[in-house]
């Protein structure tokens, strides 16, 4: 076997590992979204990681913080979105029925429970 | 190195290679497609693995719409409203609604008449979900509990007859289990071998999650936030749902006036209860066991759900502690 076959062979395996440690590697920090639609209609992409206050049309305030979202005010009657625990991890869901506001976590953390009986 | 040997090599080397860049990405079957809407006054989701199918969904959506049509007590085309308004004449009603009250008057004989379909009198009487702390009239009590007999519902094929004029039925503690197994059953026609029905926090599983793990399913804690949860379980197929005093109340003079009504004293149950939760094959006899259960109290309670086969409950007494029942 000459020197050539054994560098062919490094390079080969090389490859290989930084391919599968990107996929590792992305797999664990791909960043988690916070999106929000308004009667079935995208509203806007947020970063969960990023802090901010966001205001849904003037009748919802969600807030992101510390890699939750939380809704922290409603104008509608029965106020359950505001009862309703903050989000954090993929496929989780806060909505305001009356004012047909959803919000979805996308990405991150695989959720604990995949739903909650009532 | 002879020829064959480094051609292996290399097939190998590059077989390697090719896993490392396709082997770790999902394959389809992953993916989930997701339906929301709002029926029978709640929010309620319907999450499909395996195919990419909206048309699916669709006729989910279809279907809960039907239903509602056919039982809500406030629709006044529906079903339910006229038995209700048609004092005591026969009423042709649905094939569904009839098996749907069926399932209701079984679980009203199984609990001694402490869960009762022909509740609504009384329930009208109290309207806790929009009462803002009026605890009415003795008289108008009395007047509304005199109304309640489950035998007074006569169900012959799809004709339906109150013998009481004044009776009337409210299947909305049973209704939600028997849409979500009607639910199951059509996604199960279509192929679907992982599923996740929740209607309102009624939830129903088909099958495990997709990667074979069980499906975990959170218990809501008493007045705490919703979702979060006391305990949770794990389960393959089966239905979780929970009746409490929380999900519909007020508050006065520190006492709880909650939605679960007592059809003996005309006030809602008193009996140290905050919750039950049934673990079942079949969701309509979650919701039907769910409130009996509330009703009968965590001894007579507990009792029944180990005379039954293959159903588990977890009741939640005032000071938070967990009471696990069921035949081992």
């Amino acid at each position: 076997m000459k020197k050539k076959d054994f560098l062919l062979i490094g390079i080969i395996l090389l490859l290989a590992a930084a391919v599968m440690g990107y996929h590792y590697l992305k797999g664990k920090s791909e960043n988690a979204e916070v999106v929000i639609t308004v009667d079935g209609k995208k509203y806007g992409t947020y970063d969960l990681s990023v802090n901010r206050t966001i205001d849904i049309d003037g009748t919802n305030t969600l807030q992101i913080k510390n890699g939750k979202a939380d809704m922290i005010q409603a104008d509608c009657p029965d106020q359950l979105c505001v009862h309703q625990k903050a989000i954090s991890r993929d496929g989780e869901s806060i909505i305001c029925l009356p004012n047909k506001v959803v919000v979805t976590i996308k990405g991150g953390k695989d959720r604990e429970l995949d739903a909650v009986a009532n | 190195m002879k020829k064959p040997l480094k051609c292996i090599l290399v097939f190998l080397l590059s077989a390697s290679l090719a896993l490392s860049v396709f082997g770790c990405t999902t394959p389809p079957a992953m993916d989930s497609i997701k339906a929301t809407g709002v029926y029978f006054d709640t929010v309620i989701s319907i999450e499909i693995w395996g195919t990419g199918d909206e048309k699916i969904l669709d006729q989910c959506k279809k279907m809960c719409s039907r239903f509602e049509d056919l039982f809500s007590t406030t629709i006044k085309t529906s079903d339910v409203s006229r038995i209700n308004d048609a004092k005591g004449a026969p009423v042709e009603v649905a094939s569904d609604t009839a098996e749907l009250i069926k399932e209701g008057l079984y679980y009203s004989k199984l609990s001694g008449g402490m869960f009762d379909i022909t509740i609504e009198p009384l329930s009208e009487l109290w309207d806790i979900g929009h009462n803002p702390g009026n605890i009415p009239d003795e008289a108008a009590i009395e007047e509304a509990k005199s109304h309640i007999n489950y035998k007074n519902v006569i169900v012959k094929g799809n004709t339906v007859t109150l013998k009481d004029p004044k009776a009337a039925i409210d299947l909305g503690g049973i209704a939600k289990g028997f849409i979500a197994d009607k639910l199951k059953a059509y996604l199960e026609s279509k192929g679907i071998r992982h599923g996740l029905i929740d209607l309102g926090g009624n939830v129903l599983v088909i099958g495990k999650k997709v990667d074979g793990e069980d499906f975990r399913i959170g218990i809501q804690k008493p007045f705490d936030k919703r979702n979060e949860a006391i305990t949770s379980v794990s389960v393959d197929g089966k239905s979780v749902v929970s009746s409490g005093v929380y999900e519909r109340y007020f508050k006065k003079n520190g006492k709880i006036y909650h939605h679960i009504l007592d059809p003996r004293t005309g006030y809602p149950f008193d009996n140290g209860l905050l919750q039950v939760t049934i673990i079942s094959d079949r969701s309509v006899d979650g919701d039907g066991l769910s409130t009996s259960c509330f009703a009968l109290g965590l001894e007579k309670g507990s009792e029944l759900i180990k005379s039954l086969d293959g159903v588990e409950a977890i009741f939640v007494t005032n000071d938070y502690k967990l009471h696990y029942a069921g035949k081992q």
